[in-house]
């Protein structure tokens, strides 16, 4: 097994009297592409700007390619690129005056700064709008830039905090792109996302943290059979929908995963055998007016709403 | 081959790009372009009017210096206060820690870059400033020495600026803008002054040209080194230790001050400039906040006992700055005692009671709340709150022709303000000293007591059961 280059041990921050991450511990192999994920205020943000130094532990230690980031945040900073949810645009600066900033602030000179550039440029499809004023760029060019900034040095390691966050479907898909390109290029992916479906795509790996601790981690096919939930039913309806809400809310073996427009995500929670069959006949039997009825694979966003408990809003 | 930029710092290029191109360089540049137009055409029709009467000339000197301080030391110093502030509100400063940039040169480079573009301002006024040589009635030495003055007031006021500008509070930053123009004000007096000639040519300024320009070589450099290193210690990442600097600042104008008397300067007028300057780096040391960062103390751990010792004084956070404060109050009290200017009992009580107007309100708020955040917020409040109750006092004691200001004695703040307004009658002067020594030193106590907790925590997390405590 190859060594860690992210290793996590016991980590601690509290604010007060706030602890924002309670005892996490983990590693990450080289190589790997690891999703992180929470809710608001798990602690995601907290842990990941300590793993780049910009924030100091209360307790526990961080080790990034065996660096310990609180005795040697100068060495680790050559090592790790971040990139904030929200990147803030200069006044008065192009794009090509951006990159070259950050390649004069990482201590390129002339020659050097420009291939880095050129080369950033052209892995993250910048070059043709070099002379464009940042303030005047989009979200998904903005966050292109962004992530052009993070490789400037190129880094063995990248911490991404929600960079897909405000995206549009094509900017999501263009980035979800660049990030499978960087994998391939053998570089370490740490990064936090909301959209936990492109998070099982892109990911080897998932941490899932709820009030600053792990409450799992493995791969997303190990994270999307665990606890112990037998099926997933999709049920559509062309009439009302609260009439099939009640009736699975009189049903004890089922639980509503998900709401939807036209119908519900059902989970079916006991049994080891499930006879479908039956269970449609008795929807329409009952009177439910059954459009679809599919049996549907459990998807990450399932897995995170068990884990947390979370509940869907009750019936009004 | 390295182009012409790389010679410079990377944080001076990009705000020089970004600073040439905006708005307020612009918009100052050409309104000082506009009123030096205006004051050549006035100076124009004056001298082709030689009935013009001296006041009217002297008034039209007057526009002139006034239309050049105003972005010289108003439009570009006030640049400052964004300097750093827009970058902690867009979350670019925090990028910018992550390359080789540290705290340091990202506020240097913030504050060379306003000068360069103020210099710019300079070079486009010169040849204004000769064309007046030639229309006559204008000295020019004494117009050069004026320009020279004003870009030395244009740099420490802009080191101010960003000293100020990490500061995020609504009602910090009224405060410091409202200070600033109060102060804008009070320098456009100094610059009349200058300009009638009193600083240098009259001969009624207490100091010599030499002792003068002395002055500014060695204490504005410095002040603008404190207030950069101030700026840089308040956005820098909790690994940098930027209080060794500041610190070591603070001890330079501590000792700068003797040497400048022993070579001849008045006491009385370089002591409370060296104490003005040496007042900021402890406010400013005993509002750090206590943050443990390990490779802070690494290279204090490396020495040993004397390592140990240092930390004590020089890593950041308001409990070694207590020690710090305790050192400078000893270092102070040696040299003025060796310079008989403890003899003096009004003196001493100026002394004593200037220290004692320092650490008494930081006592008061490590007494009552260790843990605050708003240290500076309190500090600041209660020294206007004091600053209130002596002039309310001051002012009962005048109508009511009763010595009621000696009942503020146990207050150093008050005693301070009523000794600079020589409001202490000689026969209360060594009952108010007694009263305001015991309570300086009882604050200084108060401050050093409230370390042990901090200093243990420190020594606990550090493992190191050598490491001297407060206690010890």
């Amino acid at each position: 097994m190859p060594d860690p280059i992210i290793q996590v041990e016991n980590l601690e921050r509290d604010f007060g009297d706030v602890k924002a991450v309670n005892g996490l511990s983990f590693e990450i192999e080289q190589g790997r592409v690891v999703g992180f994920i929470g809710a608001n205020g798990a602690g995601k943000t907290t842990t990941m700007r300590m793993m780049v130094t910009l924030d100091q532990p209360s307790a526990g230690t961080i080790r990034i390619g065996g660096l310990d980031v609180s005795d040697r945040p100068t060495e680790v900073r050559k090592r790790v690129g971040w990139m904030p949810d929200a990147y803030g645009a200069y006044d008065n600066m192009t794009v090509l005056e951006y990159l070259d900033f950050y390649g004069r602030a990482f201590g390129y000179k002339k020659a050097e700064r420009q291939r880095r550039i050129g080369e950033v440029m052209e892995f993250t499809d910048l070059a043709a709008i070099s002379d464009r004023p940042m303030d005047k760029l989009s979200k998904g060019m903005g966050q292109r830039l962004c992530l052009g900034r993070t490789l400037i040095h190129d880094p063995e390691v990248l911490v991404l905090d929600e960079p897909a966050a405000g995206l549009d479907p094509k900017a999501r898909i263009e980035f979800k792109n660049l990030i499978r390109l960087l994998a391939g290029q053998g570089k370490t992916i740490f990064i936090s996302s909301h959209i936990l479906s492109e998070l099982g795509e892109m990911c080897d790996h998932l941490i899932f943290i709820d009030a600053g601790r792990i409450v799992h981690q493995g791969t997303t096919e190990s994270l999307v059979q665990s606890h112990g939930v037998v099926l997933l039913v999709e049920i559509r309806v062309t009439g009302d929908t609260a009439a099939l809400f009640h009736w699975i809310a009189a049903n004890p073996d089922l639980e509503i995963a998900d709401r939807m427009k036209n119908g519900a995500r059902v989970k079916v929670i006991s049994g080891e055998t499930v006879d479908l069959a039956g269970m449609l006949r008795r929807l329409i039997l009952d009177g439910i007016e059954v459009s679809g009825f599919f049996k549907v694979e459990r998807r990450i966003e399932d897995a995170f709403v068990d884990m947390l408990k979370l509940k869907p809003p009750p019936l009004p | 081959m390295n182009d012409f930029a790389d010679w410079f710092s990377p944080m001076l290029v990009k705000e020089l790009r970004q600073g040439m191109r905006s708005k307020i360089f612009m918009s100052a540049f050409y309104l000082t372009q506009l009123l030096m137009i205006l004051c050549v055409i006035f100076n124009l029709v004056a001298a082709s009017n030689s009935d013009m009467p001296g006041e009217l000339l002297g008034f039209l000197s007057g526009l002139f210096w006034f239309m050049i301080s105003v972005p010289l030391l108003f439009i570009m110093p006030i640049r400052g206060f964004g300097a750093l502030h827009g970058e902690m509100k867009s979350g670019t400063l925090e990028l910018v820690f992550l390359t080789r940039l540290s705290a340091w040169r990202i506020a240097a480079g913030k504050w060379t870059a306003i000068m360069v573009q103020t210099l710019l301002l300079v070079c486009a006024i010169l040849p204004y400033v000769l064309l007046r040589y030639f229309l006559g009635g204008v000295d020019i030495i004494q117009d050069v020495q004026s320009l020279v003055f004003l870009l030395v007031t244009s740099a420490a006021l802009t080191g101010i600026t960003i000293a100020m500008s990490p500061y995020e509070s609504k009602l910090l930053r009224a405060l410091f803008i409202f200070g600033l123009i109060f102060g804008f004000q009070f320098l456009i007096g100094v610059i009349f002054a200058w300009v009638a000639g009193s600083a240098l040519g009259g001969g009624r300024s207490s100091l010599a040209p030499w002792q003068f320009y002395a002055g500014l070589a060695v204490f504005v450099p410095a002040f603008v080194l404190l207030a950069l290193e101030i700026a840089a210690s308040r956005i820098a990442p909790p690994a940098e230790n930027h209080a060794i600097r500041k610190r070591l600042i603070g001890l330079f104008f501590l000792v700068a001050a003797p040497l400048f008397i022993f070579a001849g300067a008045d006491a009385k007028t370089t002591y409370p400039f060296a104490l003005f300057f040496l007042a900021v780096v402890v406010i400013d040391a005993l509002a750090e906040p206590q943050v443990l960062a390990k490779s802070v103390y690494q290279p204090f751990l490396c020495h040993g006992a004397v390592g140990f010792t240092l930390a004590r004084f020089l890593t950041p956070g308001w409990a070694s700055a207590s020690w710090y404060v305790a050192l400078v109050a000893v270092v102070a009290g040696i040299l003025l005692a060796a310079q008989g200017e403890l003899n003096d009992p009004n003196r001493a009580l100026g002394y004593v009671s200037t220290l004692g107007a320092l650490i008494f309100p930081a006592a008061s708020i490590r007494l009552f709340m260790p843990a605050t955040k708003h240290f500076l917020g309190f500090y600041i409040a209660l020294q206007f709150f004091l600053a209130a109750l002596t002039m309310l006092v001051g002012m009962m004691s005048g109508i009511s022709e009763q010595p009621l200001t000696i009942w503020l004695c146990p207050f150093p703040n008050s005693v301070f303000l009523l000794n600079l307004v020589e409001e202490i009658k000689p026969g209360q002067t060594t009952e108010c000293l007694v009263v305001t020594g015991l309570v300086t030193a009882a604050s200084l106590a108060i401050l050093l007591a409230r370390t042990i907790t901090p200093l243990r925590d420190i020594r606990a997390a550090l493992a190191l059961p050598s490491l001297p405590d407060a206690r010890t």
